[in-house]
């Protein structure tokens, strides 16, 4: 007796949910990913009530809202921040920073400050409010 | 006379070339960026060239552009952040504790908020910056 074979259709392997699936997750990482490099900067908390901290050690860089700045008694401008910044932390690398902010200064400001001061060598920054 | 009709083949559209091109899409979007940590709030960090690659602290403190002060999910306002901290670093005072403002934010409001973080008796703090601006449509 013979059988029948039942014919086989020609059929490719169906791409149609292949391209559906990955067209969802195209659009989901599309949607979803941040080109965006995150990183963060580094800063010294004193302890609240500990001992207070000695205005010899540290050298004071004063920011203005108008962006001027001021390192201890002499306001500088453009490279010769970054050269008296260079000078100082060539003496002494762990010279600490306290950097006073005036009403007014954004957080843009602050930081690049901050960028400064780390490039030109600096290893401890704090942040204090200023009234001028 | 008669014309002879030009039978007319079925048209059948190459899958093959599409594929290959969201494939690609694909795995460029996976490898090239980083998924986006959701936020309550649009927080666009200032920019720094001096930031390291460090991973987020376990405590995010988010400053938004109108002063806002999130800290992990809550919605705290500045003057109660002290109270609202004190109880989490009083278990694990050496939590790192990342503090993400907007670059618009004014510098007095985040150092505000570094008081109180102090006052609570945190010691290890971190700023978010990024390496490079993104440009926004709002901006």
């Amino acid at each position: 007796m013979e059988f029948e074979r039942s014919r086989k259709k020609m059929r490719g392997v169906p791409l149609t949910p292949l391209i559906d699936i990955t067209f969802i997750l195209i659009i989901f990482f599309m949607l979803t990913t941040s080109f965006m490099r995150v990183e963060s900067l580094e800063l010294i908390l004193p302890s609240a009530g500990g001992k207070k901290v000695d205005k010899q050690e540290v050298i004071r860089l004063f920011l203005y809202g108008n962006g001027d700045f001021q390192l201890g008694k002499r306001k500088l401008e453009g490279d010769a921040l970054d050269e008296s910044l260079k000078l100082m932390f060539s003496k002494d690398a762990a010279t600490k920073m306290m950097l006073l902010t005036e009403q007014g200064v954004t957080m843009q400001q602050m930081v690049n400050a901050m960028d400064r001061i780390y490039a030109a060598g600096g290893q401890s920054v704090f942040v204090r409010k200023w009234k001028p | 006379m008669e014309f002879k009709r030009i039978q007319k083949k079925p048209i059948e559209i190459s899958l093959i070339p599409l594929i290959d091109i969201s494939m690609f899409l694909l795995i460029f979007f996976m490898v090239a960026g980083a998924v986006e940590k959701f936020e309550i709030i649009p927080i666009d960090p200032p920019v720094a060239q001096s930031g390291k690659l460090v991973d987020e602290g376990h405590l995010v403190i988010l400053l938004g552009r109108h002063n806002e002060v999130i800290i992990g999910e809550d919605i705290v306002p500045l003057s109660q952040a002290q109270t609202f901290l004190t109880p989490i670093l009083s278990n694990h005072p050496n939590k790192v504790i990342t503090v993400k403002a907007d670059a618009t934010v004014d510098a007095n409001s985040v150092i505000d908020v570094m008081d109180a973080i102090k006052a609570a008796g945190g010691k290890n703090l971190s700023v978010v910056t990024q390496s490079k601006a993104v440009v926004h449509a709002d901006n």
